[in-house]
């Protein structure tokens, strides 16, 4: 699973060759094509985990990644259980890998990285010159991130044997797209001034992305409004419930097929830790209280001691001498 | 398993025990005949029959605001009969029969403490709590305060007699479960015990506040409920040694304080019935199908998954004061789904 490559751990391309990455034959084949590519396939993968964990970091389900030995690599899949179950963590998954994907993509093309792409070449010229503005600068090419995520991700999946289920597929792809156009409706709009002394005189504006994380935030939302659609679906994918079925489904919206397990308890069957041993906050009433995230189980407490630096002070000449202070924390943990 | 009394003197909260003049009539067979007391518990009953209704008063208090503060829970502190109260659940030595002692015990505290302000038992009367040093000078330190020292003294006599009369082995599971009890007695009594706070009255000419008068007063029962239900959350795990001390299951954790409760066994799930630990099971429990916690169908059913039907709810609206002078409602019904686990 291509969503290795986002582990730390995991070696550096010049050390594997293309052969050798736990990526699907199509996937082999465009990364010896265009091996540059590759250190903004594996940035992707990193920034789409990263923003996972951060996104779900105090939730029941926090978005932990299996480890495994380097043989297991190419089989294994990255978050267990969650890829394929078909949940809303599953739809969460594709749509944030999908977007880091377009985000590292077309960074790298700003940052001229890339001998394909470049700057968004539309927005060279142009702008109101009646409000004194014009185009400038590196717009983001987002088009070309988005292009390269769907060739990269979707047509794996589009040309997967029927083994897999139909409905699971089309929920894969759509959720892909869900993340991609996250990454394209949050673009922004930069400007600068220039003129005498900084006076606006001449204001050069460029199209840029928002920030990994306010993707992430976008997506968490969709994931808590996630649609749940039928597992019976023909051509079309509908709503599993019958009286919303009027209502349409929209591109950024993530679809799910099967309700999700409590996370509470573990299951090895299934990869689940639970939520053992997990710290909470005992005065929170949100997902991150003890009593939501320990799941009715209680909680442990224990002290924590924290060593600091204070009291700084510089000495002539010329060094800075600090205090140690230490302080004692409750720390609590699910039972 | 561990086996411990099934009676418990919480079946005086569902029996009805007789008003205090039926005891001056046949006093020996009235407390021979209360279900559920220790040998030790039916000599204070002698001795103190006055207050055996209170004890009952307080013990009913007690499993209310159990079932009060576990309503959305798998076990929701169902009383099975009158004569073990809870059934089997109580033998295992869980964080659920930790709070059932304390609050138990508490519920007595705060029924013999108002009984002695009420003046209902001849050996206590009004509290004589020293005045507080932090109280204003010019406030008067009177009134007739609950009598939390004299109710806090007789339910640590009455409620831990039954542990306290026995003898166990040392380093036994009995004593650890005894050891336990008395643990969680003494949290119950101290969480009334710290609670209770000054009131104050104003006196003056058109309530004005030129003279007040305060007094030492029992909390709300809701919240020690609230407060032993946040030690529950936080209760510690213990184990007995060999020199018949509890101690700490897992030493990293915090040492357990006299006011935190403490449980030696873990909980069973609750999910299904079962009669050797006296699950009743969640199979019928209503649940709340958009919750996250403990209420929501997907852990009250245990992943067993739930069903949908509807009910019509009545209710009075559309209220209009008539002259002179009542009330007047309509009444307006209204379908609601209710879920129900399977």
């Amino acid at each position: 699973n291509w969503m290795w490559l986002g582990i730390a751990s995991f070696g550096v391309p010049e050390k594997l060759g293309c052969a050798d990455l736990p990526l699907n034959s199509r996937q082999k084949e465009l990364c010896k094509r265009k091996p540059y590519l590759l250190p903004s396939i594996r940035e992707g993968a990193r920034l789409g985990i990263q923003e996972c964990r951060s996104q779900f970091r105090h939730e029941r389900w926090n978005c932990m990644v299996a480890t495994t030995t380097s043989t297991q690599l190419a089989t294994a899949p990255l978050f267990g259980y969650e890829l394929s179950s078909g949940t809303k963590e599953t739809a969460f998954i594709y749509a944030i890998m999908a977007a880091g994907l377009v985000h590292s993509v077309t960074r790298s093309c700003s940052a001229g990285n890339m001998t394909e792409c470049s700057c968004d070449t539309t927005l060279q010229n142009g702008g109101s010159p009646s409000e004194g503005w014009h185009w400038g600068g590196c717009s983001d090419d987002v088009q070309y991130g988005m292009w390269f995520s769907r060739k990269f991700l979707d047509l794996p999946i589009r040309n997967t044997t029927g083994k897999e289920s139909r409905v699971l597929l089309a929920m894969n792809l759509h959720n892909n797209e869900a993340g991609r156009q996250a990454v394209a409706k949050l673009m922004s709009v930069d400007c600068r001034c220039h003129g005498v002394s900084g006076s606006c005189a001449v204001k050069t504006c460029w199209k840029t992305m928002s920030s990994f994380e306010k993707i992430g935030h976008f997506l968490k939302d969709k994931y808590e409004n996630s649609i749940q659609i039928s597992d019976k679906t023909k051509r079309k994918m509908r709503r599993r419930e019958k009286d919303q079925r009027q209502t349409p489904i929209l591109k950024d919206d993530l679809l799910y097929v099967h309700k999700s397990p409590n996370y509470c308890v573990e299951n090895k069957k299934l990869g689940i830790p639970g939520t053992q041993g997990r710290e909470c906050n005992r005065t929170s009433g949100g997902a991150d209280g003890c009593n939501l995230l320990c799941c009715g189980r209680g909680y442990n407490t224990h002290v924590v001691r924290h060593v600091e630096r204070c009291e700084c002070k510089f000495i002539w000449c010329c060094y800075v001498r600090c205090r140690r202070c230490e302080s004692m924390t409750d720390v609590h943990t699910c039972k | 398993q561990l086996l411990t009394d099934a009676n418990s003197w919480w079946s005086l909260a569902l029996n009805p025990v007789q008003r205090p003049e039926m005891f001056i009539i046949g006093a020996q067979p009235v407390c021979s005949q209360l279900p559920g007391l220790s040998p030790g518990q039916r000599k204070l009953c002698q001795l103190y029959q006055e207050h055996m209704s209170y004890i009952g008063e307080g013990a009913k208090t007690g499993i209310r605001e159990c079932q009060h503060q576990f309503r959305q829970r798998r076990w929701n502190c169902s009383t099975v009969d009158n004569t073990s109260v809870f059934g089997r659940v109580m033998q295992i030595g869980s964080r659920e029969t930790a709070f059932t002692y304390a609050v138990s015990a508490a519920g007595v505290v705060n029924a013999i403490s108002r009984a002695c302000r009420e003046g209902e038992l001849s050996t206590c009367g009004c509290s004589r709590a020293a005045r507080p040093k932090d109280l204003p000078r010019d406030w008067l330190w009177g009134g007739c305060g609950d009598n939390v020292e004299y109710g806090y003294r007789f339910a640590k006599e009455f409620v831990d007699a039954r542990e306290r009369e026995k003898n166990f082995a040392k380093g036994s599971e009995e004593q650890g479960r005894a050891l336990m009890n008395l643990q969680n007695n003494e949290a119950g009594r101290r969480a009334v015990y710290k609670m209770a706070d000054v009131a104050c009255k104003c006196h003056g000419v058109s309530g004005s506040c030129s003279l007040k008068t305060c007094w030492l007063q029992l909390a709300e029962f809701r919240k020690v409920g609230d407060r032993l239900k946040e030690k529950y959350d936080s209760a510690a795990a213990m184990r007995i040694t060999r020199q018949g001390k509890l101690e700490l299951a897992n030493s990293r954790f915090n040492q357990p304080t006299p006011e935190d409760l403490v449980y030696v066994d873990p909980s069973p799930d609750y999910c299904l019935r079962n009669e050797t630990t006296g699950s009743l099971g969640t199979q019928g429990r209503l649940c709340n199908k958009t919750s996250e916690g403990m209420d929501g169908c997907e852990l009250m059913c245990c992943g067993r998954g739930y069903d949908r039907f509807k009910s019509v709810q009545v209710e009075r609206c559309h209220c209009r004061f008539h002259w002179c002078c009542f009330v007047r409602c309509k009444k307006c019904t209204e379908v609601v789904d209710q879920y129900v686990c399977k």
